[in-house]
């Protein structure tokens, strides 16, 4: 939604930017790169918002891309879902080359979003951001009690998940196919 | 869509960093994974449970209580009979697991997450079937705690979890019996680390086999002792009831040993305490010490005492009002909730039993009261009040008391001195020019029965009469007029006063006429005006009045008539 806003602000990297980045942007003005999650959505962000994802950073940090050379060849994380990526895109456009805030409170509160996210954000090893969503995962089960936790995180109890793990076994035996089985595991 | 479980474990690790210690083990229960997980991470990942207290006890059941420091209280009890666990009004069947294992496990459990230190732990092994082996066999943790209580019939049973505990936290150690009269031995608790490093023992049953080198490290030891086997500075009894018994065995070490070793016997335990205490003075050795100091200060160390032994030994104890301390041969200790003040008379009162002989000299410097806090002033006062209790006076033949600027200064402290003993007596000041009265000081009986007086601080209103009865005075006034001065010639060449070498410092004379009109022309010698006198019957003794103008000096002085210079007139004795 907002991939396309950071127009506005192309003098704000050129305090963070290291050596190896201003060898990939020869031109004074930002650099942008582009990346596409499964659903093959294309973001543009810009390198300093990048800077976040120690992951994407040092990928790009010896790629020396032109601008066509970028555009040509999105990064392709076909692990994430595309309105996560969006998130994460997101996030790091509004926190480009800021100090980042002790609490942020924009994480979604849906717990399959956040789950997803932590995931996506490991991932890509954004660590502030990977730091506010694990403590608002914690928050969630703060003070619950092992039922409540169980239900909020969709958990199955030892009894019913060594049930299901039977199920899975016998059905694996049947089939002789491990994969159907981790696919029922879930289902329940 | 993604599932908790799937999470890496990083952030997993993450996610408990946020989560207090009660969240933790709460998901401990959720599943088996999360369990696992927990139960593999490292020490240092996890959050501190702050707990203040553990108690366990244990019987046919075993009970785990925990507190943390809301004075909130969690209670386990593992059922014998039912095989089950009841936490928080929950009941679980253990099916196979013996319930001494899962309660071990769980102390151990929550021991993981206690990093701080306990300030208490008990555990009641009253009626732990011990004849199998120890429960805590399995513990694989140190617990950290301050004050460590166990309940025991046997030595074993001490023996079972005090090895549990980290040796360099624990201060204080009580080891109870079941029953107060069970004696029980100590050689193999006494080689603990933990008996080693606590700073107080309570052994409260008879232990057997004492040893004094095991006890000797502990400031503060309670033992009840059976029989003990020590050879030179060892007793043999079987009771300490004995009393007389051990009366015979121990008089004759008591009146050749030191007072010192006395002293720290007193130290060695309850009983010892008690009976020295109880003993009667003269069962007591001398301390023989000369001279005392007793100075109050105005900085850290508000009171010090000093005793000088007869081999010139000093013994120092200080008394610090911050962090309430006592030091004692560089040794410090707190003393508690006592106030200093207290303490150190209650250490003047134990050491003075020890004090026989009168002393050369006893001091006492309050020179400090001007710029510290009343409280201090209690002192002297305290310490007349405990003499008067006790009805019991210090022995010494000189008493020097250091004051700034009041009279009670020194009446209070001049009648803890024995009149018999006492000789001299010094007052100083350090600061007073002014002067003190001294119309309360000349009513003591002191200062009308001794032979010297050393009176530093000018006295006011001085009257003549009350310093005939020296033999020798060395006084400080601010004046003194002729008529008094021919007052106290005149007392002393009558022979009701035996003055012999004496001194008044005046600091203005301003009477030089009178004098002269009275006593007639004096014999000059450099810068002293000198008149003789002879005494009513002392036949040759000439009494000499030597004013020194430029010392502002007057002495009395006793010559035999061939001392007295050539050309100075030796007045006859007037009865008028």
């Amino acid at each position: 939604m907002s991939s396309t806003e950071q127009g506005t602000s192309s003098a704000a990297p050129a305090e963070p930017t290291t050596a190896p980045e201003s060898a990939a942007a020869p031109e004074v003005p930002e650099s942008f790169y582009y990346v596409h999650g499964k659903d093959k959505v294309v973001h543009k962000v810009s390198a300093g918002a990048l800077q976040h994802s120690a992951l994407i950073h040092g990928m790009i940090s010896n790629l020396g891309y032109t601008e066509e050379q970028a555009k040509a060849n999105p990064f392709p994380f076909e692990n994430i879902d595309g309105d996560i990526l969006q998130m994460v895109v997101d996030w790091c456009n509004q926190h480009k080359g800021k100090p980042t805030p002790p609490e942020d409170t924009n994480l979604p509160k849906q717990k399959e979003k956040l789950f997803d996210l932590v995931l996506a954000v490991n991932y890509l090893e954004i660590k502030e951001l990977l730091t506010y969503c694990c403590k608002q995962v914690a928050m969630m089960v703060k003070g619950k009690s092992p039922e409540e936790i169980r239900e909020i995180w969709m958990i199955p109890t030892d009894a019913e998940d060594e049930a299901a793990e039977k199920e899975a076994k016998k059905r694996a035996g049947k089939e002789a196919a491990g994969e159907t089985a981790a696919a029922a595991g879930d289902a329940k | 869509m993604a599932s908790i479980i799937e999470m890496p474990e990083l952030v997993l690790d993450q996610i408990i960093e946020f989560l207090d210690f009660k969240s933790v083990l709460t998901l401990r229960q959720v599943c088996r994974d999360f369990r696992n997980f927990i139960d593999d991470l490292k020490v240092s990942k996890l959050p501190d449970s702050r707990f203040t207290e553990i108690g366990m006890k244990v019987d046919k059941d075993i009970c785990l209580r925990i507190e943390d420091q809301d004075r909130h209280q969690y209670k386990f009890i593992y059922s014998e009979i039912e095989n089950s666990r009841s936490f928080n009004g929950k009941t679980t069947t253990l099916g196979n697991w013996n319930i001494v294992d899962v309660a071990v496990r769980d102390l151990e459990l929550v021991l993981k997450f206690q990093k701080s230190t306990l300030s208490w732990s008990n555990f009641d092994l009253e009626d732990c079937p011990l004849s199998k082996e120890s429960p805590f066999k399995k513990l694989n943790r140190t617990i950290k705690t301050k004050n460590l209580v166990i309940i025991s019939d046997s030595q074993s049973g001490f023996m079972s979890i005090l090895p549990f505990f980290d040796s360099k936290t624990l201060e204080d150690i009580y080891l109870n019996p079941t029953n107060e009269e069970m004696q029980i031995g100590i050689d193999e608790i006494v080689k603990t680390e933990q008996w080693r490093n606590a700073k107080k023992i309570h052994c409260n049953f008879h232990a057997l086999n004492v040893k004094v080198e095991d006890i000797c490290h502990l400031p503060r030891v309670i033992i009840f002792i059976t029989s003990s086997k020590l050879k030179y500075c060892d007793l043999r009894m079987r009771n300490f009831e004995e009393k007389e018994e051990l009366c015979n065995l121990w008089g004759p070490a008591f009146i050749s040993g030191s007072s010192s070793y006395c002293l720290t016997l007193r130290q060695v335990c309850r009983d010892f305490r008690n009976f020295i205490d109880d003993l009667k003075d003269s069962k007591l050795p001398d301390a023989k010490f000369s001279k005392i100091e007793i100075e109050l200060k105005e900085d850290g160390e508000k009171i010090i005492f000093e005793f000088v032994g007869p081999d010139d030994s000093l013994y120092r104890l200080k008394y610090a009002e911050a962090g309430n301390r006592r030091k004692f041969n560089g040794k410090g200790k707190m003393v508690m909730n006592a106030d200093i003040i207290d303490v150190a008379i209650q250490d003047v009162e134990l050491i003075l039993r020890f004090q026989k002989s009168p002393l050369k000299r006893l001091y006492c410097d309050s020179n400090a009261y001007i710029h510290i806090d009343p409280s201090i002033h209690c002192l002297p006062i305290k310490l007349n009040d405990m003499f008067k209790m006790l009805n019991r006076k210090i022995k010494t033949r000189e008493l020097s008391i250091v004051i700034t600027n009041f009279q009670s200064e020194v009446t209070i402290i001049l009648p803890i001195a024995d009149l018999e003993t006492l000789e001299c007596i010094d007052v100083y000041s350090y600061y007073n020019d002014t002067g003190i009265e001294i119309d309360d000081i000349v009513k003591t009986e002191q200062w009308k029965k001794v032979k010297e007086m050393n009176f530093k601080v000018p006295a006011l209103n001085l009257k003549v009469e009350d310093i005939c009865h020296f033999s020798r005075f060395n006084i400080k006034v601010n004046t003194i007029s002729a008529k008094d001065l021919d007052c106290l010639k005149k007392t002393i060449t009558s022979g009701s006063s035996n003055v012999e070498f004496s001194c008044l410092k005046v600091i203005n004379f301003d009477e030089n006429e009178e004098i002269l009109n009275l006593w007639g022309p004096a014999y000059l010698s450099e810068s002293s005006s000198q008149w003789y006198f002879r005494s009513k019957d002392s036949g040759e003794d000439i009494l000499v009045v030597n004013y020194q103008q430029d010392r502002d000096k007057i002495h009395f002085d006793v010559f035999e008539l061939e001392d007295v210079p050539n050309g100075a007139i030796v007045q006859e004795y007037n009865e008028n």
